[in-house]
């Protein structure tokens, strides 16, 4: 027996409805390793600099490349299933780093600490952004970022570094394993 | 009269295909995963796949990573033309009225 029209569309709400979970998953599947993989890079980015203040700079050099190169790596996974996501991984990335670079720039000279904060304040902030327009579990991820963060530079006042590697090397890598429980 | 496929038509194995079909093809879900999108138990799950693979729409294989066991599932290309078959066909169904409106 053929169905009726409602059912008909009612079965079309169920397939988009479907198909828009599957592609949620996905996505926070794929976001799920990024977040891992630079949940582990600051947080050791962090612990380094707190051993080997006077290194800062070779530190971070050193770091974001390694999770650079690991990351357009992970990104190739999910390249079959979302085309074209090593360009948008790399533009991304590349944007976070310009921002970051130029902020100093126009800031200088900034302190260590106040440098710092912007890396994970721009990347809380996309967070909430693509969070409001999409998946609302960034929303979360993106605000427990910030504030943290925030709080550690207001109130760290010694070993500031090490509380900063579990604010955001921490909070990064709850998120991810949050993420994977889909 | 457009009559849609009847085993796709079951509200669980409709899920099940539409999940599969946002894959490209030969790429496999795991059980686990699927379970989670379909919003289903183990048991219910896997009665309509086997339903599923009866009617060689999927394809199941199970494998081991180290000593724990897993299983995963694709649309077969049968599967995969009988779904598009299937969403032509509710559009078909909704065409007339579209018509009227």
């Amino acid at each position: 027996m053929s169905p009726s029209p409602e059912e008909a569309a009612a079965a079309l709400r169920a397939i988009n409805s479907v198909q828009a979970r599957a592609a949620g998953f996905q996505d926070y599947r794929a976001e799920s390793r990024q977040l891992m993989l630079w949940g582990v890079v600051n947080l050791l980015g962090c612990v380094f600099t707190a051993l080997f203040p006077s290194f800062l700079l070779l530190i971070w050099l050193a770091v974001v490349i390694v999770g650079l190169v690991a990351g357009v790596r992970l990104a190739r996974i999910a390249e079959e299933v979302m085309p074209g996501i090593v360009w948008r991984y790399l533009l991304v990335v590349g944007s976070v780093l310009l921002f970051a670079l130029l902020l100093h720039v126009v800031m200088w000279p900034l302190t260590p600490r106040q440098g710092s904060m912007i890396v994970p304040l721009f990347v809380a902030t996309l967070y909430v952004i693509r969070g409001a327009q999409s998946r609302p579990r960034y929303v979360i991820i993106g605000a427990g970022l910030a504030l943290l963060c925030f709080c550690c530079f207001l109130f760290a006042t010694s070993h500031y570094w090490w509380w900063l590697a579990l604010a955001w090397g921490g909070t990064f890598i709850l998120s991810s394993l949050w993420l994977r429980r889909t | 009269m457009q009559t849609p496929d009847d085993l796709i038509h079951q509200p669980v194995r409709l899920k099940i295909m539409a999940a599969l079909n946002t894959l490209a093809s030969n790429q496999w879900l795991e059980f686990v995963s699927l379970r989670a999108i379909v919003d289903t138990t183990d048991g219910n799950l896997g009665a309509h796949l086997g339903t599923l693979e009866g009617a060689d729409y999927v394809r199941i294989k199970k494998d081991f990573v180290g000593k724990k066991p897993r299983t995963r599932v694709c649309l077969s290309v049968k599967g995969r033309e009988a779904f598009a078959h299937y969403v032509a066909t509710l559009h078909a169904i909704l065409a007339p009225q579209n018509i009227d409106t």
